[in-house]
C-alpha cells in the first residue's frame, strides 16, 4: 500500500526524494519505492526518515483499519 | 586514500538485493560442481582424481556454512523455524536421519548393482547384489545416521549457547 503520509511529510519540509535520500544515507530509489509501498524498511530506516521529516512513527508508517 | 571506505553508504535495500544475488551465486556454483562430478563419471567412470577439485569445493562449502551459522546462532534459530513451519509433523532431527537413512540405502543400492553388473556373471549377479547391497547397507547407514545426528545435536546445542551468550551480553 502506498505511504502517501510520508510523501506529504516530505512535500512539507519541501524535500525531493534525492535530498531526503542524501540525509539519511540512502539511494533515492529506496525512498521511492518505500512511498510506492513496495519496500518495507527496518524500524532503523522508519526512525532515521521520521526524525528527519519532523514526524512519529505513528504520524508515518502506521496503517488506517479499513 | 584511494581505498577509503569511511565514506561509504550502505543502503540496506540495496544490501539485502546483493545479498539475495550471492546467495544465488553459491547456489549456482554448488550446482555445477554437482553436474560436473556427474558429467566426469559418465565421461571417465568413477575414477576419484577426476572430481577431487569438485569434491572439495562441496564438502568446504558446506562445512563453511555449518560452521559460521553454528558461530552467529542462527543453526538453532533455523531449527525453530523450519519445526515451527513443517507441513509434515516430524521434528527436523527425525527428518534428518529419515533423509540420512534414505541416503545410505541409496549408496547401498549403487554399489550392490555396479558391483552385480561390473562382476556378477553366470547367474550370480544377484549373490553379488545381496552381498554387497548387505555390507554397504551395515556400514553406510549407520555410519551416515550417526553422523548426522551428531552433528545436528552437537550444532543446534552450541548454536544454542551462542544465542544466550548473545542475550547476556
Amino acid at each position: 500500500m502506498k505511504n502517501i503520509k510520508m510523501k506529504m511529510a516530505r512535500v512539507e519540509k519541501d524535500l525531493t526524494q534525492e535530498e531526503l535520500a542524501d540525509r539519511i544515507n540512502v539511494t533515492r530509489q529506496t525512498i521511492s519505492l518505500i512511498e510506492a509501498g513496495k519496500y518495507n524498511p527496518s524500524l532503523n530506516l522508519c526512525v532515521s526518515i521520521c526524525k528527519e521529516l519532523g514526524k512519529t512513527l505513528d504520524d508515518l508508517f502506521w496503517e488506517e483499519e479499513k | 586514500m584511494f581505498f577509503n571506505k569511511k565514506n561509504e553508504i550502505k543502503d540496506e535495500r540495496v544490501e539485502n538485493l546483493y545479498n539475495k544475488i550471492y546467495r544465488e551465486v553459491y547456489a549456482v556454483v554448488i550446482i555445477l560442481a554437482a553436474v560436473s562430478i556427474i558429467a566426469k563419471y559418465f565421461y571417465y567412470g568413477l575414477n576419484l582424481e577426476h572430481v577431487v577439485f569438485e569434491l572439495i569445493l562441496l564438502i568446504a562449502v558446506s562445512i563453511y556454512f555449518l560452521v559460521r551459522s553454528v558461530w552467529m546462532g542462527l543453526y538453532s534459530d533455523m531449527v525453530e523455524l523450519k519445526d515451527k513451519s513443517r507441513k509434515i509433523s516430524l521434528p527436523i532431527n527425525v527428518k534428518q536421519i529419515i533423509i540420512a537413512l534414505i541416503g545410505g540405502l541409496g549408496i547401498s543400492l549403487f554399489f550392490g548393482i555396479r558391483s552385480a553388473l561390473i562382476y556378477g556373471g553366470g547367474g550370480n549377479r544377484l549373490n553379488y547384489f545381496l552381498l554387497v547391497f548387505s555390507a554397504s547397507f551395515l556400514i553406510y547407514v549407520p555410519f551416515m545416521v550417526l553422523g548426522t545426528f551428531l552433528v545436528h545435536y552437537v550444532s543446534n546445542k552450541k548454536s544454542k549457547e551462542v544465542n544466550e551468550k548473545n542475550i547476556g551480553d
